[in-house]
């Protein structure tokens, strides 16, 4: 059941991507709709884990560390563009040094035969970033009240799909490092995260068919 | 043993936790969203209406002082002319004079055409037919354009308000084809279809986007249109055509 469900959730990340080329048909200029990077991502991911992992073409405890830096940017990069931010500015700045910060200190931490810590302090700030972003995003919905039908809009799903990732897997990082080395049955928690991936993929999917494509 | 089952307990408990608080953010702002977006909608549609009001009675009040005031001291000036015209029998002043009667007269008409356009005064008393069938008298002769038009049997069922609006709508999309699509002939229909008012206006000069047009800057008069229909709950629907625009304003009759 497990197999299944994290064979369902790993190739989800395809939709997404096909989805948009599919809704994009002959029309040029690729890439335009500001969550194209993290759609690529997800997508880069799903192959990684299928091929990647079994070539060993990079290690998966380096991948994990790489894959925290393109995640980041991506969901930077989404954020930034959607707009909502009062003082862009002091947005970016705050978000990059926080991030290069704690994703220097990852690596003090990071061993191979036990990633989870690392993999946890790089998540530290993409799980700020996709907190007060969504936060943010929501108080300018009611402030604004020009979306007449939040579930015809895309960004709806992108940014509560994310938001509802980051919460529900809050707690697997952050204990996953002492659950690897106690007696429990790892999977059984990993299982979280198994359906916090299908869930979100699930929404971009959405989000994405949803879109307005330029 | 008792440490793995805090940690068990912490774990499931935080982790249902946020996803708990997560969802719930996530299902409020869908919730009253759509409350707040209603509430603004309305307080947009309270807005426009007085705003058009205020310019129906702004429009009314200067209709008037030109009637009234202006036209008629234009006339009483004319009469003195005609005095002076009949008391100074010199041939250059004759001629001078009889200039001046001519000036006055085409500025009377002027102020005359303005006041009318400004507020039809058939509008108080006459059914929206039958101003439109003077107005297009009028844009036939203004003009020199070919108008025709064909009306519905029996009287429209609208209130005062509703006919001015309709009207303001449809000499809006007159002056446009006449004065920016250079336009040469006008078919105009009122039908009664399927308990909905039909009003058909199809021309011969430059298309446009109706749509498109109303976001550009250049679009105000347009953008009037789209707020005048919006405030009588009317529909407007372009249909492509060859040569030429093809309008349609449906507006549903009530009771």
């Amino acid at each position: 059941m497990y197999k299944v469900l994290y064979l369902i959730a790993l190739y989800s990340g395809i939709i997404p991507i096909c989805l948009y080329l599919l809704r994009k048909g002959t029309k040029l200029n690729l890439g335009k709709e500001i969550v194209f990077p993290f759609i690529t991502l997800t997508f880069i991911a799903t192959i990684y884990e299928q091929i990647g992992v079994i070539y060993s073409i990079i290690g998966s405890s380096y991948w994990f560390q790489i894959y925290a830096v393109l995640e980041f940017t991506a969901l930077f990069y989404y954020y930034r563009e959607l707009n909502f931010i009062k003082k862009k500015q002091e947005f970016e700045i705050f978000f990059a040094v926080f991030f290069v910060f704690f994703y220097l200190i990852s690596w003090m931490f990071f061993r191979t035969e036990n990633i989870f810590l690392s993999l946890f302090i790089s998540q530290i700030p993409i799980v700020l970033l996709v907190i007060v972003s969504s936060f943010s995003w929501f108080k300018k919905l009611f402030l604004n009240k020009e979306i007449k039908d939040l579930w015809k809009n895309a960004d709806f799903y992108f940014v509560s799909g994310y938001l509802i990732y980051c919460a529900s897997t809050f707690f697997l990082f952050s204990l996953s490092g002492f659950l690897v080395e106690t007696s429990l049955y790892f999977y059984d928690y990993w299982l979280v995260n198994v359906l916090a991936t299908l869930f979100l993929r699930i929404m971009l999917s959405i989000g994405v068919w949803r879109m307005k494509m330029t | 043993m008792e440490n793995e089952n805090d940690l068990k307990w912490v774990f499931w408990l935080g982790t249902l936790f946020m996803a708990f608080m997560a969802l719930s953010i996530v299902l409020l702002a869908v919730f009253y969203q759509r409350r707040f977006y209603i509430v603004k909608q309305h307080e947009a549609e309270v807005g426009l209406k007085a705003t058009l009001e205020a310019e129906k009675t702004e429009r009314n009040r200067v209709a008037a002082d030109l009637h009234d005031g202006i036209s008629g001291d234009i006339s009483a000036i004319l009469n003195l002319v005609g005095v002076l015209e009949l008391k100074n029998r010199q041939i250059e002043n004759v001629q001078l004079l009889c200039e001046i009667k001519t000036a006055l007269g085409i500025t009377i008409d002027e102020v005359q055409r303005v006041s009318y356009n400004l507020m039809p005064p058939l509008l108080e008393t006459e059914d929206l037919q039958a101003v439109l069938k003077d107005f297009f008298n009028r844009v036939e002769k203004t003009y020199k354009v070919r108008v025709e038009a064909r009306y519905f049997s029996e009287g429209l069922l609208l209130t005062t308000s509703e006919s001015y609006e309709l009207y303001r709508c449809i000499q809006e999309l007159t002056e446009n084809v006449l004065k920016h699509g250079k336009a040469s002939s006008i078919k105009f229909s009122v039908d009664c279809i399927e308990g909905e008012y039909v009003f058909r206006f199809l021309d011969d000069g430059c298309s446009y986007d109706f749509f498109k047009a109303s976001k550009t800057a250049k679009g105000m008069g347009i953008r009037n249109i789209k707020a005048r229909l919006s405030n009588l709950k009317a529909i407007l629907v372009q249909l492509p055509s060859d040569s030429g625009n093809c309008i349609f304003i449906r507006k549903k009759i009530k009771g």
